[in-house]
């Protein structure tokens, strides 16, 4: 009989241990040697472990847009465009697939955590997806692909308007509630994702290499609407005429890394007296994040796990050009997607934070029934006993399966208490653009990726033909 | 509790499964709209529709009465403006298809074609027979060139997508430079995308 309880105790914890590893947690471990592969710009590498990860089941089904967004963003930089905009289209087909969510992935969410969710991607990496796209599809000289890419964009962009501000209507209205006393709420945030200034400069010279001018003017509107004006120098830039035999060569640069979602600890306190729950940071004072009406019994200090954007460091602060071993000038800084990261998190947070806690709740109260229904049983058990010395050894008996038990339940709750940290991890994390006028020809250009102080950080040289009848985009990174 | 942790290994069971792949051949004119986007029925549809109003308008007979031949016809370009990748060789092929099959008008390959029978040609003047050997020069020239434009407008609400396809082609006479007719095609599509599955 024991040995049959304590099987069936070591299974479930065993159960729960192989789920922890493989399905409640946020699996970032094989990103190391991929992330060293990009800075190191050994991107086939990058994709070989990329694929040996998948072929590890590093990246489940759940995940599975993630691998394609690795795998996309790796063959990209290897020059492998066309690879790559087959595993970015498998991207875009799996978040869309990904809007229909499961009931019961959704339940045993609220259960274990969001890990076990399809990944559906984050809005600003949705985007990204076509921006990837069109530079894969201009470097196949694809132009009128590269536009659909454009389009794509600005109807995504378009959308995630409708999105967020649907989202922020509808948690304003649940703000109205709280002011009744009766429902749970949090200060919805506010977001401005009409345009994309890369999507927009990319346009720019997509139209401008066609000849549509009217389409080259409202992209600039939009890159000046999207960047509040600071992009103006840059954008009258980019439209100056070309100097007499020289064609206009654009350069774009990604540096840095994207920023990455990290867990960070809440406190959820259950006050019986004033009948209230707080959300709280811990180990601060007056770290309320809010608070709302519920009746408990018990006073309850309940520890919850939600996720938090946080930027890489990266020493890049300027890219300059050279060309021929000779200084062009500096590319301006367009596009940092850690601050549209932040800002589209900011939206999301207080419905990511209210599921946390309500999981939280949930999985206290199942807790305690736990624990409640393993003390009752071997409570039981004991008074049936007759005979003393049995009573004794049978007591033993009890109180360690009822201690294994509540070690179970108590670490099945540690266990599933992850917060969702998935995100396209090897996606950069600035954009920089620019223009040159050179003569057609051949040329080694090289950008410099420079520090604060103006000092080298990282090196990239590239022989480039300029031609006349080409965009002459010449695109660059730096992970560093 | 012990009906609360059936439920949730019921659950993951339920999130695990997936269904097989099973495949069946279908005939190539039915109708298959899987995702929503363009596809061959789109452009098998569209080419039908609008070489068929092409051919009935008024520019064929009037040609055919000036002339006293059937007009020549070449198609151009077909430019995809759309948010969607349109293979739009499947379209052009579709419409010559239907140019060929009408008889009512002469079709003249189009400019990869030409040059690639052009080689041949001079191919031959070297290597085949004297009595075999086309002859160089007898082309037959376009005397109308068609061309197209491809647009989408799309509006999407919650899982809910509409896209409107707007088909532009023109006829355009080579030798005049006049426009001998403006065809408009449009496709509208609902989308449905359910919110929840099990």
């Amino acid at each position: 009989m024991l040995l049959k309880r304590f099987f069936a105790v070591f299974l479930a914890v065993f159960i729960l241990l192989f789920i922890g590893c493989a399905y409640v947690q946020t699996q970032v471990k094989h990103y190391k040697g991929i992330e060293e592969d990009f800075s190191s710009r050994f991107y086939s590498g990058a994709a070989e472990k990329i694929e040996k990860a998948k072929n590890e089941g590093k990246y489940e089904g759940k995940d599975r847009v993630l691998y394609y967004l690795d795998m996309g963003i790796a063959l990209h930089f290897a020059g492998r465009y066309a690879e790559s905009n087959e595993s970015l289209d498998k991207a875009e087909i799996a978040i869309e697939e990904n809007f229909t969510r499961s009931i019961s992935k959704m339940m045993i969410s609220f259960l274990l955590n969001d890990n076990v969710l399809d990944y559906a991607g984050e809005d600003y990496e949705d985007i990204f997806i076509n921006i990837i796209k069109n530079l894969n599809y201009i470097h196949l000289k694809k132009t009128e692909d590269a536009m659909v890419e454009i389009r794509r964009t600005n109807l995504k962009l378009n959308r995630l308007q409708d999105k967020y501000s649907g989202m922020a209507e509808k948690l304003g209205e649940s703000k109205k509630l709280k002011e009744s006393e009766t429902e749970f709420s949090f200060n919805p945030g506010e977001i401005n994702l009409r345009y994309s200034v890369t999507g927009s400069y990319l346009s720019m010279l997509g139209y401008k290499s066609m000849g549509d001018w009217d389409d080259v003017k409202i992209d600039r509107i939009k890159l000046l609407e999207a960047s509040s004006g600071r992009l103006e120098n840059f954008s009258s830039e980019i439209l100056s005429p070309a100097a007499e035999n020289t064609v206009p060569v654009y350069t774009l640069c990604f540096a840095g890394k994207s920023p990455v979602k990290i867990q960070s600890t809440l406190l959820l306190d259950f006050d019986p007296d004033l009948n209230m729950a707080r959300v709280m940071l811990p180990g601060k004072k007056n770290t309320e994040i809010n608070s709302f009406r519920y009746k408990s019994d018990n006073e309850l200090h309940l520890k919850f796990a939600v996720p938090e954007i946080a930027r890489r460091k990266s020493g890049i602060r300027h890219i300059r050009t050279l060309v021929n071993g000779k200084a062009l000038g500096e590319l301006h800084l367009i596009e940092d997607f850690g601050h549209i990261a932040e800002e589209t998190f900011k939206v999301k947070k207080p419905l990511i934070y209210l599921r946390a806690a309500l999981r939280t709740l949930i999985k206290a109260s199942i807790d305690a029934k736990a624990k409640e229904d393993i003390d009752k049983k071997y409570e039981d058990k004991k008074e049936e006993e007759k005979d003393k010395e049995e009573e004794v050894r049978e007591r033993g008996k009890n109180k360690f399966m009822a201690g294994l038990l509540k070690f179970a339940v108590d670490a099945v709750t540690d266990i599933t208490e992850n917060a969702d940290l998935r995100c396209w991890r090897t996606m950069p994390g600035r954009v920089y653009g620019g223009k040159i006028d050179l003569p057609p020809g051949e040329y080694e250009i090289v950008f410099e990726y420079l520090d604060e102080r103006g000092n080298v950080v990282d090196l990239e040289k590239k022989r480039v033909l300029i031609d006349k009848n080409d965009m002459n985009l010449i695109e660059g990174v730096s992970y560093r | 509790m012990r009906k609360l942790f059936l439920l949730f290994f019921c659950l993951l069971l339920i999130s695990g499964c997936g269904g097989g792949r099973t495949v069946k051949r279908i005939a190539t004119d039915e109708v298959t709209d899987l995702s929503g986007r363009w596809n061959d029925t789109d452009s098998r549809l569209v080419a039908e529709s609008m070489i068929s109003e092409m051919l009935s308008r008024r520019w064929v007979i009037d040609f055919e009465q000036d002339k006293l031949k059937e007009p020549v016809v070449i198609v151009g370009s077909v430019v995809n403006k759309s948010s969607e990748h349109i293979d739009v060789e499947v379209f052009i092929k579709d419409i010559e298809r239907e140019l060929i099959n009408s008889g009512k008008v002469k079709f003249v390959a189009s400019k990869n074609e030409r040059e690639e029978i052009r080689e041949e040609r001079m191919d031959q003047q070297m290597y085949a027979s004297e009595k075999t050997a086309k002859k160089l020069a007898e082309e037959v020239g376009a005397d109308y060139f068609l061309i197209g434009s491809l647009y989408s407008v799309e509006d999407w609400f919650e899982g809910k997508k509409a896209i409107l396809y707007t088909i532009n082609l023109e006829l355009i006479n080579v030798e005049e430079n006049t426009k001998a007719w403006i065809g408009n095609k449009k496709i509208k599509k609902l989308i449905e995308q359910s919110g929840y599955k099990w």
